[in-house]
């Protein structure tokens, strides 16, 4: 009974109870509501963190080999990130509206999964290897950066309307729309290193399993579509001065083609990557 | 006269020159070169690469086939204007920073010890604060608390005034210039790739040594085998392979998925396995008599051994195999189709009574077919015993060890560029009435948000 699907039921559901905790804090204000919040999403991830563990035991190897256990742990990932940021900024609790959102959106995809993409299975030759391991948490910390900064332009785009209007509203709390865009840009500074690596590891696992760093498959393919994208963030950002809702909307367009490379790729398009 | 013209000439020429210099260094120009590489290799994941003419035309017509192939779309990542947009890429990359060099080596050696206090208010974070001593205590005092934070400090005393310049993390400003550079070494190491590089597929078979022009000598693999899951999944295979140089087995590896063996720069690969499509250990041969239909032998025979058939004047040799037979009508060859096990047949040598009377094809699936005309015998292939053959990559491309070295410093410039800050700190100490004014203002390249809860707690350590 205490197997990983078990402990996943429940992150599924104190994932949502947090979430909704937070929305709720973002209308009503009492800050009781958001210690509640906290303290749900805090468990939610100490249970994400055994659901990862009880995985490892169960299956005799690093759970990262298909698309059940990379959702469990990119939305490990991004709750981890956005505790990190309430510890350090405690006033920004109401982002975890949206992040925390985005990780039960996740786990909620993860649960849509049809049974034989969550059931374990040996692995492949192919993906027995240390590489793999390296390859896919270095990969999914960047996903991760790039999931949180989505929420932050999202957030970017609702705050700086409502700073426009100047009336009073729902947004209030967010932290000032020039916050959102440091901070926005903060994660995607996070989240570019570490896909750059996850891309140069697989090279050199690619390289190390079959005698070539790059075939061109539909995944190698859509992470340097992925990684133009936001390169051209950056160069956008830093050097033509893009501010704001550019940049809130570049995070945005990102983000979703690492969705689409993410779950697109492996069941739209066929390639090397089929299996995870 | 001349001298005027001269010079208008060259004015004009600078004119054109130095806007083609602005083209290619500008960042407007990377921006849509990435935009261009990027939707490039879209439609080079949606339209599927490498088909032959007829599949296109099926799958998408006609016209669009036209189009396929003037813009190279089944070929997207090899094709001529995809080299050019990376080449561009590269040009760019290499004009950009030669422009920007100077500019950046003055950002990481800049000392500023020459300014006024007026210019320290100029900046965002700034603040005025009465220190209740004298100017040089005040001076031990702000180094103090500099040093603490890690700071380099130049001071220097005035006639009227104390200077302070303090920085840190200049290297900051350098991740960008190396993580650039670092692209540009990728680049080159992915041309000399695909320039240099060797890469293909070989079946090997158990026993054989295979001559490797490449790094002049031989390896064998004298022992292939598969492990398999309790489900009947296959867990892993496995070659034992020996390096033969000068004659000599120079050395001995068992090579399996996800662990190579190297040799003289040439690295072996397993990669996959299969049953051969063009040879055969054994065939079973089944002969009956025309007339009556008895089975007059079974018989094995050995690839390529010729062997009497007792109790008849036959001899018989299989001399040829192929998995999924198929026959060229132009070319007028046979080939084997697919190394799939499809359309299994054996070429049989018959001789009778001391003379080669026919060498048909014999179909695995077709017994009879066609039967020999000049024999009171039919000949069936009953069954056969292809060798597995364990499938290697074979690869030496000194192109990649620079793409490694490429990859290693671009995230060494990655990492000192998004997360060392260049931050400086610009102070003077003025005197007033028994105490002093000590003015302080600070700017970052970055981290903004970072920097003022730095600031605001050197503020507050006075
Ligand atoms: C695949 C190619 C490229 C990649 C991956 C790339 C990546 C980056 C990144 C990540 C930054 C941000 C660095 C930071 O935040 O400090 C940056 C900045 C910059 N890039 Fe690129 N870049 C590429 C090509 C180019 C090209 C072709 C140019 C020239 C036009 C260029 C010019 C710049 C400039 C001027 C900056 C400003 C930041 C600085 O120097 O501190 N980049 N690039």
């Amino acid at each position: 009974m205490f197997n990983s699907f078990f402990f996943f039921d429940i992150i599924f559901w104190i994932y949502l109870a947090a979430a909704c905790c937070y929305i709720f804090y973002m209308g009503i204000k009492k800050e009781g509501l958001g210690h509640l919040a906290f303290a749900l999403t805090f468990i939610g991830w100490l249970l994400n963190t055994v659901v990862l563990v009880v995985r490892w035991y169960e299956t005799g190897r690093a759970p990262y080999a298909n698309l059940y256990e990379t959702m469990v742990l990119l939305s490990w990932m991004i709750v981890a990130g956005y505790i990190a940021i309430e510890l350090k900024y405690k006033k920004l609790r109401v982002l975890g509206a949206i992040i925390v959102s985005i990780a039960f959106l996740a786990i909620g995809a993860a649960a849509m999964l049809p049974y034989r993409y969550q059931a374990i299975e040996p692995l492949i030759p192919a993906l027995q290897s240390n590489w793999l391991v390296l390859h896919v948490v270095t990969t999914f910390i960047g996903y991760a950066g790039f999931a949180i900064a989505f929420g932050l332009g999202i957030m970017y785009l609702f705050k700086e309307r409502a700073e426009r209007s100047g009336r009073k509203s729902f947004f209030d709390r967010f932290p000032s729309s020039e916050i959102l865009d440091d901070m926005n840009y903060k994660f995607i500074a996070i989240g570019f290193p570490f896909v750059t690596l996850g891309i140069i590891l697989g090279a050199i696992w690619a390289n190390y399993a079959w005698g070539g760093y790059w075939s061109w498959d539909p995944k190698e393919t859509w992470s340097l579509i992925v990684w133009f994208i936001y390169a051209g963030y950056f160069h956008g950002r830093l050097v033509r001065g893009w501010k704001g809702r550019k940049t809130a909307y570049f995070s945005i367009i990102g983000f979703t083609a690492v969705i689409f490379l993410y779950w697109g790729v492996s069941f739209v398009l066929p390639g090397l990557h089929a299996y995870a | 006269m001349e001298t005027l013209v001269q010079t208008e000439v060259n004015t004009r020429q600078r004119g054109v020159l130095s806007k083609v210099y602005d083209f290619f260094s500008s960042v407007k120009l990377a921006v849509v070169v990435f935009f261009l590489l990027a939707a490039g290799s879209i439609s080079g994941t949606l339209i599927e690469q490498g088909l032959s003419p007829q599949e296109y035309i099926a799958n998408h017509g006609e016209k669009w086939y036209y189009w396929i192939n003037l813009l190279s779309l089944n070929n997207v990542y090899h094709s001529w204007w995809f080299s050019v947009l990376l080449a561009l890429l590269a040009l760019n990359l290499a004009v950009c920073l030669s422009k920007r060099l100077p500019t950046i080596w003055k950002a990481y050696y800049v000392v500023d010890t020459d300014f006024t206090h007026n210019l320290v208010q100029n900046f965002k974070n700034n603040t005025v604060i009465q220190y209740p001593s004298g100017m040089e205590e005040a001076r031990g005092k702000v180094v103090d608390i500099l040093k603490g934070k890690k700071y380099k400090i130049w001071t220097e005393n005035n006639p009227n005034d104390i200077t302070i310049f303090a920085a840190k993390g200049r290297i900051g400003r350098l991740g960008s210039t190396i993580g650039h550079i670092s692209i540009f070494i990728i680049l080159i190491g992915a041309v000399l790739s695909s320039a240099i590089g060797f890469r293909g597929f070989y079946p090997f078979y158990e026993g054989e040594s295979v001559f490797i022009p490449e790094g002049n000598f031989y390896v064998m693999v004298e022992k292939f085998w598969i492990d398999y899951y309790e489900n009947g999944g296959v867990k892993d295979y496995f070659s034992k392979m020996s390096v033969i140089d000068n004659g000599k087995k120079v050395f001995t590896k068992t090579i399996q998925v996800n662990d190579p063996l190297q040799y003289k720069g040439v690295w072996f690969y397993q990669s996959s396995y299969g049953q051969a499509w063009d040879r055969l250990d054994k065939a079973f041969i089944r002969i009956t008599d025309k007339k009556s239909g008895r089975v007059v032998a079974d018989e094995t025979l050995d690839f390529r051994k010729e062997k009497l058939i007792a109790g008849t004047d036959l001899r018989l040799n299989a001399t040829n195999f192929l998995s999924d037979f198929a026959y060229d009508s132009e070319s007028k060859q046979i080939y084997a189709k697919s190394g799939e096990q499809n359309n299994p047949a054996a070429e049989l040598e018959i001789y009778e009574g001391g003379e080669l009377i026919a060498k048909p094809w014999i179909f695995y699936n077709y017994p009879n077919m066609f039967p020999i005309e000049k024999s009171k015998y039919n000949f069936i292939l009953s069954g056969y015993i292809a060798p597995q053959y364990s499938g290697l990559q074979i690869a030496k491309d000194p192109g990649v060890n620079l793409v490694w070295v490429g990859s290693f410093t671009l995230m060494g410039g990655l990492f000192i560029s998004f997360f060392i800050f260049h931050r400086r700190i610009w102070i003077k100490i003025l005197p007033s009435e028994r105490s002093s004014l000590v003015y302080i203002g600070g700017l970052t390249n970055k981290d903004t948000i970072g920097f003022e809860k730095e600031m605001k707690s050197i503020i507050g350590s006075f």
